[in-house]
Formats: structure tokens, sequence, C-alpha cells
């Protein structure tokens, strides 16, 4: 990233009319590739022997543990849940771990990555609140314990999307920034502090998002079971 | 006066002053989280590994207030977009405007990100300790204990997060900085 912008959408590397190729999409495309990629190699060879390969052991270490986070906070089966928010903790870590590379930019550092995510956990939610209680029982809990609650409602939910974009935005881009300052002053050792401090918060934030999804969706389907329980 | 000194005046104010104002309450939190941190690791030295592991994530979320502002500290002395477009245009007469919106820019982006991140960095700081005691209290629970302190933590970043992003707002794409040195024709 220069030093004089804020997202790495200003970098266009590719135009032709209307149509541009900026470093955000191209950086995009090539996690989307690493990822299917590396599922591909890794699933090929599959077994349930005692001897299992080396990729197929790390893969069951991220999905286990993902499943367990999962279910610790709906408190149910987590495999509804598991392509969306396990999708959104890799692509978001896979995108912040390999800025340790040279001349890479993280989409994550771009705002309109980030809007697009929150934006999917924004119609995720009414999604899976809808498939499990129905429309009528989704839409209740906006006009509890009033009516009059509804635009406070609305306001709240639109709030923690913007939230939800920006916080990942502005971390990245912060960590980003920072150490492409750090070595124009000091090129020799504090940048590799600062990037290790980064990675760190890179992680942090990718677990916390998809995390916040999560919690997201729960709080939208748990709503309706907590009314039915008699005599609460 | 001239735009150019003008620019310049704010620029090295609002520089020294973001950091350094910046800097206090993230040392202040921190300050509390690593003293609650050694009281629980006196009083649970078996979850020594836990707690300091904790503590340094935590202090690293905390960190991160303070190093918004050095960032827009930074930018401001090194990539400085009022003061290149002003050195560029130097001599050139009918600045007086955009060195005044220039002036006030670059003055209310370091008191944005300063004011703005130094409720976050003491309200992490708080609850970072309070974690730390919690999990001396009660190791057993740290899966909860940590996960929902980070979450919590994250929730407390946002407002620090949106005066950051208010001030790279504010310096880098400015919209009455925009139409003030449009006016001037170059």
């Amino acid at each position: 990233m220069d030093m004089s912008t804020i997202t790495p959408d200003h970098l266009v590397w590719w135009q032709w009319g209307m149509i541009k190729l900026n470093a955000t999409i191209v950086f995009t495309w090539l996690i989307m590739g690493l990822l299917t990629l590396g599922s591909w190699l890794a699933t090929r060879r599959f077994s349930s022997g005692p001897a299992i390969p080396r990729w197929q052991n790390f893969l069951e270490i991220i999905v286990l543990n993902i499943r367990e986070q999962i279910t610790e906070i709906s408190r149910r089966d987590p495999n509804p849940f598991i392509p969306f928010i396990g999708t959104l903790f890799l692509f978001i870590a896979l995108s912040n771990i390999l800025s340790i590379l040279p001349a890479y930019h993280a989409p994550t550092g771009s705002l309109s990555t980030t809007t697009a995510l929150s934006l999917c956990v924004f119609i995720a939610v009414p999604y899976f609140g809808i498939r499990h209680q129905g429309i009528y029982g989704y839409f209740k809990h906006y006009f509890q314990p009033t009516v009059f609650m509804f635009p406070f409602h609305v306001i709240g939910e639109i709030s923690r999307t913007v939230a939800l974009a920006i916080r990942l935005f502005g971390n990245v881009m912060s960590g980003a920034k920072i150490v492409v300052i750090l070595l124009a002053i000091a090129p020799l050792f504090f940048p590799i502090l600062m990037h290790a401090l980064e990675l760190l918060i890179g992680l942090i934030q990718a677990y916390i998002f998809s995390i916040l999804a999560m919690v997201y969706i729960a709080s939208a389907m748990q709503l309706h079971d907590r009314q039915q329980e008699p005599g609460d | 006066m001239d735009p150019l000194i003008l620019v310049g005046i704010a620029s090295v104010i609002s520089s020294g002053l973001t950091i350094a104002i910046g800097a206090i309450s993230p040392a202040l939190g921190e300050g509390r989280a690593v003293a609650q941190g050694l009281h629980a690791i006196a009083q649970q030295p078996d979850e020594s590994g836990l707690i300091s592991r904790t503590l340094f994530v935590g202090l690293a979320m905390i960190e991160s207030t303070a190093i918004y502002c050095f960032v827009v500290s930074m930018i401001l002395i090194f990539a400085n977009p009022f003061w290149d477009f002003m050195q560029a245009h130097a001599g050139q007469s009918g600045l007086q405007d955009a060195g005044l919106i220039g002036f006030t820019s670059i003055l209310i982006a370091g008191v944005t990100i300063t004011t703005g991140s130094i409720g976050s960095a003491l309200a992490e700081g708080r609850s970072v300790a309070q974690a730390l005691d919690a999990l001396a209290r009660q190791p057993d629970a740290s899966t909860s204990i940590t996960r929902t302190l980070f979450v919590g933590l994250a929730m407390m970043e946002s407002p620090a997060i949106f005066a950051f992003v208010v001030s790279m707002l504010l310096i880098f794409t400015n919209p009455f900085w925009a139409d003030a040195i449009s006016r001037v024709g170059g």
C-alpha cells in the first residue's frame, strides 16, 4: 500500500472502458483460488484409517475447532452454519495472514470487501431466523416489547452491520499503514515486530468477525426458543 | 499569513499533540491490565501460562488504539496531502481559503482520533483487568471468559475505529478540501 492512499481499490492494474481490475479484486481472486486449490488437494486423498495424511490432519483441526466454537455459542447442531461461518473465518484469516508477502495488499483492507462481507451477515441473519421459525415468528421480534421499538430494532441491526465492516477495515488498514510508515523510517528490524503484531491482530479480527456473525445469527434464532418455554 | 506556513504550523502542532495525548489512555489501560495480571498470577501460579497469554492478547488490543494515533501523526509528518498540495502550488495566489480549510482539517483530524480513543483504551484496560481476575478465580471457565473478553474488546474497540476512520477521511478524502482546491483551478 502506498503511503498516501487508504484502500487498495485505487490501485488499478488493468482497465477496459468501465471495467476496472484493481488490486482488491485480483487479491480476492487469489485467495479464492488458494482456498479452493488447497481444499481440493487436501481432500483428494482422504482416509479413515489409523494413518491419515498430514493435510487431512491439518484440515480436521481447523474444522473441528470451528465446529466447537459454533456449538458453544449457539448450543445447537453446527452443521447448518459451518459453510457460512467457516468460509468467513477462512477467507478473512488467509487474507490477513498473506500480508507477510511482499507486494500483497490484503483485500480486507478495503472498505468494499468488508462491507460486502458484513452485508452477507446482514442477509444471513434473517435467512437463518426465517428458516428456523417462519416469517411471522421472525418478524414478530421486531415489534417486541411494543410496536414503538420497531425503528430501534432496525437502527440497531444497521449500525451493527456498519460496525462489523468498519472494525475489520480499520484494523487491517491501520496495520498495513503502520508497516509502510515504519519501513520508510526504520527499515531494518522494527517493522518485523509490527508485522508480528499485525498478524496477531489480523487473526483475532478474523475470529471476532466470524464469532460476531454467529452471535447475531444465534440471537435471531434463540429469541423464539425462549418465548416458547412454558412458564417463562 | 501564507497558506503554506499555516498548513505547516497545523501539521506540526497536530502530529505532536496527537501521539502525546493519544498515548495517555492506552498507557493507563495497559498499566491497569498488567497490575491485575500480576495479581492474578500470584493468586493462581498454576495458571500463569493461560493468564499471561490472555494478558498479552488483551494488551495487543489496547495497544491498537495507541497505534491509530501513531499512524495519524506519522501521516501528518511524512505523507501529508495538504502540505504536498501547498508545496506544489507555492506562491500561487488565491490559496487563502484552501489554507484555512487545510489548517482546520489537520487540527481536527488529530483531535478526532485522540479524544475518540480515550474511552476505548480505558474501557479495554478495565475489562482485561477484570477478565484476568475472573480467570484467577475460575480457571475452568477459561474458554467462555476469553471468548467473551475478545468479543467485548472488539465491541469496545469500535468507537476508536470509527474515530480513526473519520480522521483518515478528513486527511485523504475530504470533500471540503477537494472543493476548496477545485476553486483555485488546479
